[in-house]
């Protein structure tokens, strides 16, 4: 619904509401969301202002909801533990100083068995690392080429280049994860990953008035 | 809305009852989220949409609550919630049991209410 985000305080709103809620579990993150901005479309600007001003600051919500959360869910399960999470971050970080690619497989397999991280999360923290040792390489390479003596000066210098930006990477991917790891589940046993969290059944469409 | 957040007894009493209060309004009317917070916020009985929407997700977990998109009055569409089956026999089993225990309570803890 294009016209709430356009009516300039209600998108604002939004936007501060949608950086407070990402501490929360994304499936209530998203109802809260879904709920205010629902509330808020359809509503000329000066309407808009005070239904804002009745909901509140986006930090408390989230607060409430945190402690709501909290309060009711089972211990977290362990894929989504606070040391799960920095074990992960640390096979990453590592791996650049850890022969035979060892740390980093066990990076990437307890990275993708946890819930903890998006998808979209997963796919960068796998491709990253790839894609920057790569580039890296390509510049060095270019670098050098006019200036080396023959190709094989060329392929030792880049790929060097590669690997060590391979490491550097793999040390901000391993912080990153933890660092967005530890904010999304929080640091005391009681989490709310997976008890609160089941998807809702698809919700059919109905006319007022019509019920099945 | 009203905002009552009394701290220490107030907030241990509502956590008990809290989500049989949203089984309560339900029971009169499927309502929308903002709606249903403003009835229990003006009551004192959750904070506010923070506090609602994750019992909200739970009693559908649970099964006693289910939602639906319908237009609402002022044209927008809503995301609706109502009692399922489940949600109403449950509400009606709180009924049942809140008025011995508050009797219950009362008896405990003395004073000119008992």
């Amino acid at each position: 619904m294009r016209d709430v985000e356009s009516n300039e305080p209600v998108g604002r709103y939004l936007a501060d509401l949608d950086l407070a809620l990402v501490v929360l579990p994304p499936a209530t993150a998203a109802d809260i969301r879904e709920g205010v901005r629902e509330e808020l479309s359809g509503l000329d600007p000066d309407a808009a202002r005070e239904r804002i001003a009745q909901l509140g600051d986006p930090a408390r919500i989230a607060a409430e909801a945190r402690a709501e959360v909290d309060s009711v869910s089972a211990p977290r399960p362990t894929r989504t533990s606070t040391w799960y999470i920095v074990v992960t971050g640390v096979a990453f970080a590592i791996s650049g100083f850890v022969p035979a690619g060892f740390s980093l497989l066990v990076g990437l397999v307890m990275l993708w068995v946890s819930p903890t991280w998006t998808r979209w999360e997963k796919w960068l923290a796998t491709l990253a690392p790839g894609g920057t040792a790569v580039v890296a390489g390509v510049i060095v390479a270019g670098i050098a080429a006019p200036q080396a003596a023959d190709s094989g000066v060329i392929v030792s210098v880049a790929l060097s280049a590669g690997a060590v930006a391979l490491s550097a990477a793999n040390v901000v991917i391993g912080i990153l994860l933890v660092v967005v790891g530890v904010r999304r589940v929080g640091i005391a046993g009681r989490g709310a990953a997976g008890a609160a969290d089941r998807p809702s059944p698809t919700e059919p469409v109905r006319s007022v008035g019509q019920k099945e | 809305m009203v905002h009552r957040m009394i701290a220490g007894i107030g907030t241990q009493l509502r956590k008990g009852v809290a989500e049989f209060c949203v089984l309560g309004e339900l029971a009169r009317e499927p309502m929308y989220g903002w709606q249903l917070a403003s009835k229990l916020g003006d009551r004192g009985l959750v904070a506010g949409i923070g506090t609602l929407y994750p019992m909200l997700a739970r009693l559908r977990a649970d099964g006693l609550v289910q939602s639906y998109v319908a237009p609402s009055n002022e044209g927008p569409a809503r995301k609706y919630y109502e009692l399922t089956a489940a949600g109403a026999a449950r509400i009606e089993e709180f009924r049942r049991e809140w008025a011995p225990f508050v009797d219950a309570v009362n008896e405990a803890i003395g004073g000119p209410h008992a």
